[in-house]
C-alpha cells in the first residue's frame, strides 16, 4: 500500500521509511475509522451543500513587480527559462 | 512591557523605536525561539518608524517589535517553513498580514521556529531544531507556533504572528503561559501564509496579555482579493457585562484521560469568574480528531503537490529524468511527519477511499459545527480547557504520532467549526502554566477579547 501511495504522491521512501510508515498509518487508519459510526441525515446532507457559493473576481491581468526574483529561485535555469530533467 | 506601554513610551519620547528594536535584538535567544533574526531590515524599519513618530504621526504598532511564524512571507526575507525543503527560499512578495504591519509601522525583529510546514504539536519536527519551552527548559514550548510562544513567553519579542490549523497558536500560547488568538476562519487573509490545510488555517497573533492580542488583531484582519476565502469583515468594540454573560462548559471536554491537575485548575477558575454557567453538550466531539486528521491530511497532501524542486526549494540534481527529479526532491526535502501527512492524505483522496474517509469526514465536520451553532443558541461562550495536559518532555512524545495528535483533541474542533478562540493563562501548577480557552460565535472576536480582559483581571 505504501508503495503505491509514495508513487502517487512522487515521493522517494528508503526501505526503512516504508515500512515506519506503514506501521504509524495502519495505527491512525485505525483510529479514525470510527467515522464509520457517525450518522448524517441526508437531509442535513443537502444543508450542507447549499451552505457554500463561490466568491468571483474580475478577470483582468495585472503584472507581477519582481520577476527577477522569482527567476533568480529557479535551481537550474537558461537565460529567463526553467529548466529541468528530460521530460521524454 | 505591552504593546500599550511601549507605544505610550514612544509617544512620550522616553525610548525610540531604534532603542526597542536593540534591545530586543541584542537579548539573548537562550531557548532557540529564532530561526533567524533580521538585524539590518529591522534597524532600518526602527528608523523609519522613529522618523514617522517625530513628523507626529501616532499608531498602536508604530515602531513596534514584532517577530513572525517562519512560515509567513516577508519579500527578499528567508522563509522556511522549518524545512530542508525551503531551507533557502525567498519569496518575493509580502503576505497580506505583513504588508498591513508594514503600513502600521511594526518592526520585524525575525522568524520563529516552528514544526515543519507547521505539522506538530511540540515544534520538535523543525529541521533547525527544538525550542525550549521559557517556563522548564526540559519542556516542549508546543506547536506548531513554539517559536513564537516561547519568544513572547522569554522576552524576546513583545509579540508575534503564529497560525493555527487545528491549535497550534492555542496550544504553545498555554504551553508557555501567554495569550493566543486565533481568529474566525476568513477575518485574516491567508494570502502569505504557507498553505497547509486551506480550509482550517489562520494567521493570528501571540501575546503578553489580551488587550494586545486586540491591538494586532486589530490591525491585519480584513477581506483581501488575494485570499477569496476571506471575509468582508468589521470590527466593532463592545463592552461585555461579565454579569449578563452565559457561559456554557461543554461535558465532553472534561474527560478522564486528561491530567487531574489540570482539570482541577481549570474547573476553579471557571469558579473564580462568578459568572452564570451552564453545562452543555457538543455530542460529536468524539469524532473531531478523526475528521480533523482525515480533512487535514488531505488537503496537506494537496497543498504540499507545489513543492517540485524545480522553480526554488530543495533539488537533488543526481535525478535522471523529470520524474525522477520530483521523487528525489520531494524524498529528499520533506521530514518524516511531513511525508507522513502526505501519504495518510493521498490515501484518504485515493479512489474507492475518498468517500469512506474524506467525504464522510467533511460530513461529520458539519455535524461539528452545527453542534457548536446550537450551542450558541444558549451561551455567549464557551469554556474549555486546551490541552489535556502539560507541557511535556522533549522527546517524550515524538515517537508515537498518535499520541502526539490526541493532544489536539480539545482545539481542533474550533478549526473545523471555523470559529474564533482565544487562549490565555489562568493559573500554574509547579511553575508550569495552566491554559484555558474561550470560544466564541463566528466573527464575534470583539465579544471574547472584552470578556477575556475581565477574565484576565481575575485570574492574575
Amino acid at each position: 500500500m505504501i508503495k503505491k501511495l509514495s508513487n502517487l504522491a512522487r515521493i522517494s521512501l528508503s526501505p526503512e521509511e516504508e515500512s515506519d510508515l506503514k506501521k504509524d498509518i495502519e495505527k491512525v487508519l485505525d483510529y479514525v475509522n470510527s467515522l464509520k459510526e457517525a450518522n448524517i441525515s441526508s437531509k442535513q446532507q443537502d444543508y450542507f451543500q447549499s451552505e457554500l457559493s463561490n466568491i468571483f473576481r474580475q478577470d483582468v491581468v495585472v503584472e507581477f513587480d519582481d520577476k527577477d526574483a522569482i527567476i533568480k529561485s529557479f535551481n537550474d535555469k537558461e537565460e529567463r527559462f526553467l529548466k529541468v530533467k528530460a521530460i521524454l | 512591557m505591552t504593546i500599550k506601554e511601549l507605544s505610550r513610551g514612544l509617544s512620550n519620547g522616553d525610548f525610540s523605536s531604534l532603542d526597542l528594536t536593540n534591545y530586543f535584538l541584542n537579548k539573548e535567544d537562550d531557548v532557540s525561539a529564532y530561526i533567524s533574526k533580521l538585524k539590518k531590515s529591522a534597524l532600518e524599519q526602527a528608523k523609519e518608524a522613529d522618523e514617522r513618530i517625530k513628523s507626529g504621526e501616532r499608531g498602536e504598532l508604530l515602531g513596534i517589535p514584532m517577530a513572525v511564524k517562519d512560515n509567513i512571507m516577508i519579500k527578499g526575507v528567508k522563509c522556511t517553513s522549518a524545512s530542508l525543503a525551503l531551507k533557502d527560499y525567498i519569496p518575493p512578495y509580502d503576505a497580506t498580514v505583513i504588508k498591513k504591519l508594514k503600513e502600521a509601522g511594526v518592526v520585524f525583529l525575525g522568524k520563529t521556529n516552528l514544526d515543519e510546514f507547521a505539522m506538530g504539536s511540540s515544534t520538535e519536527s523543525s529541521y533547525f531544531g527544538v525550542t525550549l519551552n521559557p517556563c522548564d527548559k526540559t519542556r516542549v514550548p508546543g506547536g506548531s507556533s513554539g517559536g513564537s510562544a516561547a519568544a513572547v513567553a522569554s522576552g524576546l519579542t513583545v509579540s508575534a504572528l503564529g497560525s493555527d490549523t487545528g491549535g497550534s497558536i492555542r496550544q504553545p500560547a498555554a504551553f508557555c503561559g501567554v495569550v493566543g488568538l486565533k481568529p474566525t476562519y476568513g477575518s485574516v487573509s491567508r494570502y502569505g501564509l504557507a498553505a497547509m490545510a486551506s480550509s482550517l488555517d489562520q494567521i493570528g497573533v501571540i501575546s503578553k496579555n489580551v488587550e494586545d492580542a486586540e491591538i494586532v488583531f486589530k490591525s491585519i484582519f480584513g477581506r483581501d482579493v488575494m485570499d477569496s476565502t476571506s471575509a468582508d469583515y468589521s470590527f466593532k468594540d463592545i463592552d461585555v457585562n461579565k454579569s449578563e454573560l452565559k457561559i456554557g462548559i461543554p461535558k465532553e471536554y472534561f474527560v478522564d484521560g486528561m491530567d487531574q491537575a489540570m482539570k482541577e485548575e481549570i474547573e476553579q477558575a471557571i469558579k473564580d469568574l462568578n459568572v452564570d454557567v451552564v453545562e452543555i453538550s457538543l455530542p460529536h466531539t468524539k469524532y473531531a480528531l478523526s475528521a480533523y486528521y482525515i480533512i487535514t491530511s488531505s488537503e496537506v497532501s494537496s497543498n504540499m503537490g507545489k513543492y517540485d524542486g524545480l522553480r526554488y526549494g530543495f533539488s537533488d540534481n543526481s535525478a535522471k529524468d523529470l520524474i525522477d527529479s520530483y521523487f528525489k526532491n520531494r524524498g529528499g526535502g520533506f521530514g518524516k511527519e511531513v511525508k507522513r501527512r502526505i501519504i495518510l492524505g493521498t490515501h484518504t483522496l485515493s479512489a474507492g477511499y475518498k468517500d469512506a474517509y474524506y467525504q464522510k469526514a467533511l460530513e461529520v465536520r458539519h455535524l461539528i459545527r452545527q453542534d457548536f451553532l446550537d450551542a450558541f443558541k444558549s451561551v455567549d461562550l464557551i469554556i474549555t480547557p486546551v490541552s489535556p495536559s502539560f507541557p511535556f518532555k522533549i522527546g517524550e512524545k515524538i515517537t508515537d504520532p498518535l499520541e502526539m495528535y490526541l493532544l489536539d483533541i480539545f482545539t481542533v474542533t474550533i478549526n473545523l467549526a471555523g470559529l474564533p478562540a482565544l487562549s490565555m493563562p489562568c493559573s500554574k501548577v509547579n511553575n508550569l502554566p495552566v491554559g484555558i480557552q474561550i470560544i466564541g460565535k463566528h466573527f464575534e472576536e470583539a465579544k471574547i477579547l472584552s470578556a477575556a480582559k475581565q477574565f484576565e483581571k481575575i485570574w492574575k
